[in-house]
């Protein structure tokens, strides 16, 4: 299937062109007031999610709203822009918003059923919309269908009907949930089943190596990630190992996962053996997110292909994240100096 | 009303009795005072310690809580939140200490509950927030718990100091003073008996020295 990446390409360079970065972050926390930093967000291309967000809410959740509305829109924007195999590649980057987002849908449904199956159909919408980030292929009106079905086994049934390459996946993890009510089990279904959907699709796309190794590496990133999750916890580990990866087997994922918390890491292949020493999620995050960021980078020098697009979304991701931290930090009024430290692991 | 009582003896013994009770019943009450307030400024340790335990917790799980929102985005951090309408089981005993019923709180073991979402997709600052919150909890149940110890013993402190003063100030003055005045009447009405039986001696005497003198005059006359 053809693509025109050189289009979609110019159109992701000139969205690239506008991010907005460290530099931003830092006038804005130099300025020091919510009110100085919302004037500036409104000279950017936040001006008119930030108008809209202004007729719905105020102060930090407007903020919020015109992130999350910037980022949904931008993503559908780009859906708009591509056809053919770079579209189909940009689902399968866009698919996790909408795992993320079936997960919501599934805690709606089991947080309304533990409430005794009762409660306002325009209750469990606004809570929803509240909670999910439409900036996949399931858009508002979709999640909206979902969710107002009679219950999880109709809401999947929406989603098959849509053609949703989740579609399957989910109706299997709510059918095995109709039976024994854990949620656990079905968000672990989700998150399993999803990454198992993007390894066929990448898969059956003759993908440039490049994008491949990035994806390899994320998957990397994933398992490292879980095994610390579940370190302490009391969970067999070896069934939250995501397959796929470059660096990290399941015999290294089981060791890191059946270590003590806090115990250092084992020594890991590049490029994950700069992570260091440290056991604790919060810098082996830091360390991963700039193994990704490197490999994101990477992406951009073959114009024709997805990689441009991948690092957009990367950046763009991380944009949202800065923004955010810089909102929260103005108008909590936090010192600076913490701000600026958070900064420093973007 | 001062209450009137017959100055007899056996209510002067009644009194007596009555007055030893009390003071022994003061003197119990004190050392339970001084034994809850023992108890109670060692529980203003684990209590001032409760308290500084909670202020770190509470600051250690919002700062989470706003890097959660800020690097997993709020969408997240409010989805998991659906999820997690569980209740905390926290388990009561009511311990008897010095005779004062307190309640007795474990804190609740959330050790169960950890595994409330999936570790593959949930956000590590999400996650770090859960936990910080569950310590936040766990942190309020403890201030609690050893707060409404320490009010309960606070309360039976002044309490007991109330019923301390009662018997100190009014109970035993009371029946001392009542002692007092029986022992007053019966020394009064002892003395006038005594004064009455020198009387009658005093005649009884006269009466006999009258009759000896009329003797001594008969036998005189009739010599």
């Amino acid at each position: 299937m053809s693509s025109n990446y050189g289009y979609l390409n110019a159109r992701v360079r000139g969205l690239r062109a506008k991010l907005l970065d460290e530099t931003f972050a830092q006038s804005a926390i130099e300025a020091g007031s919510f009110e100085a930093f919302v004037t500036s967000l409104s000279q950017t291309a936040y001006a008119p999610d930030l108008e809209e967000a202004r007729g719905r809410r105020e102060g930090l959740p407007m903020v919020d709203d015109a992130i999350a509305t910037n980022v949904a829109r931008t993503t559908r924007s780009l859906l708009r822009m591509a056809d053919g195999r770079a579209r189909e590649l940009l689902g399968v980057l866009l698919m996790r918003f909408d795992a993320a987002n079936l997960k919501s849908v599934a805690r709606t449904f089991h947080a309304r059923s533990a409430r005794g199956g009762g409660g306002e159909s325009d209750d469990a919408v606004a809570s929803l919309a509240a909670a999910t980030l439409p900036a996949g292929a399931l858009d508002a009106h979709i999640l909206e269908r979902m969710i107002t079905a009679a219950d999880l086994p109709n809401a999947a049934q929406v989603l098959v009907l849509k053609g949703h390459p989740l579609g399957p996946t989910f109706r299997k993890a709510v059918a095995a949930y109709a039976a024994s009510g854990d949620l656990f089990e079905l968000e672990v279904a989700i998150d399993l089943g999803y990454h198992e959907v993007v390894r066929e699709r990448v898969e059956e796309h003759d993908v440039p190596p490049a994008f491949l190794r990035y994806g390899q590496i994320e998957i990397d990133a994933t398992n490292l990630r879980t095994a610390l999750k579940v370190r302490g916890r009391g969970l067999e580990p070896g069934r939250f190992f995501v397959p796929g990866g470059r660096v990290v087997s399941k015999d290294v994922f089981v060791e890191i996962a059946s270590s003590a918390p806090g115990a250092a890491l084992p020594s890991l292949r590049a490029p994950f053996d700069a992570l260091g020493d440290g056991g604790d999620l919060a810098s082996v995050e830091v360390g991963v997110r700039s193994v990704l960021e490197r490999y994101a980078k990477g992406l951009v020098h073959d114009p024709l292909d997805i990689g441009l697009v991948t690092h957009y979304l990367y950046a763009k991701e991380r944009e949202a994240a800065l923004l955010r931290l810089v909102a929260r930090g103005t108008f909590y009024g936090v010192p600076s100096d913490t701000l600026r430290r958070e900064l420093g692991h973007a | 009303m001062a209450e009137t009582i017959a100055p007899t003896r056996s209510n002067l013994l009644q009194r007596r009795d009555q007055l030893k009770l009390a003071n022994r019943g003061a003197d119990l009450l004190k050392r339970k005072r001084d034994a809850l307030i023992g108890e109670f400024f060692d529980l203003v340790k684990v209590s001032l310690q409760a308290r500084r335990d909670l202020t770190k917790a509470s600051q250690e799980a919002y700062l989470s809580l706003f890097l959660a929102n800020a690097w997993d985005g709020p969408e997240a951090v409010r989805s998991l939140a659906l999820a997690s309408g569980t209740t905390v089981e926290v388990g009561i005993t009511v311990e008897n200490l010095f005779g004062v019923k307190v309640p007795q709180v474990q804190a609740p073991d959330f050790a169960d509950g950890a595994a409330a979402f999936s570790p593959v997709g949930v956000g590590g600052r999400t996650l770090d927030a859960s936990v910080q919150f569950k310590a936040l909890t766990e942190a309020i149940i403890r201030v609690a718990a050893t707060e409404t110890r320490l009010r309960r013993i606070g309360e039976e402190i002044k309490k007991t100091s109330r019923r301390v003063n009662a018997l100190e100030q009014l109970v035993i003055p009371n029946i001392a003073r009542q002692i007092k005045d029986i022992r007053s009447v019966l020394d009064q009405r002892a003395l006038e008996e005594v004064t009455v039986l020198k009387r009658i001696k005093a005649k009884l005497e006269a009466r006999d020295a009258a009759e000896k003198v009329a003797a001594a005059e008969e036998a005189a006359a009739s010599a």
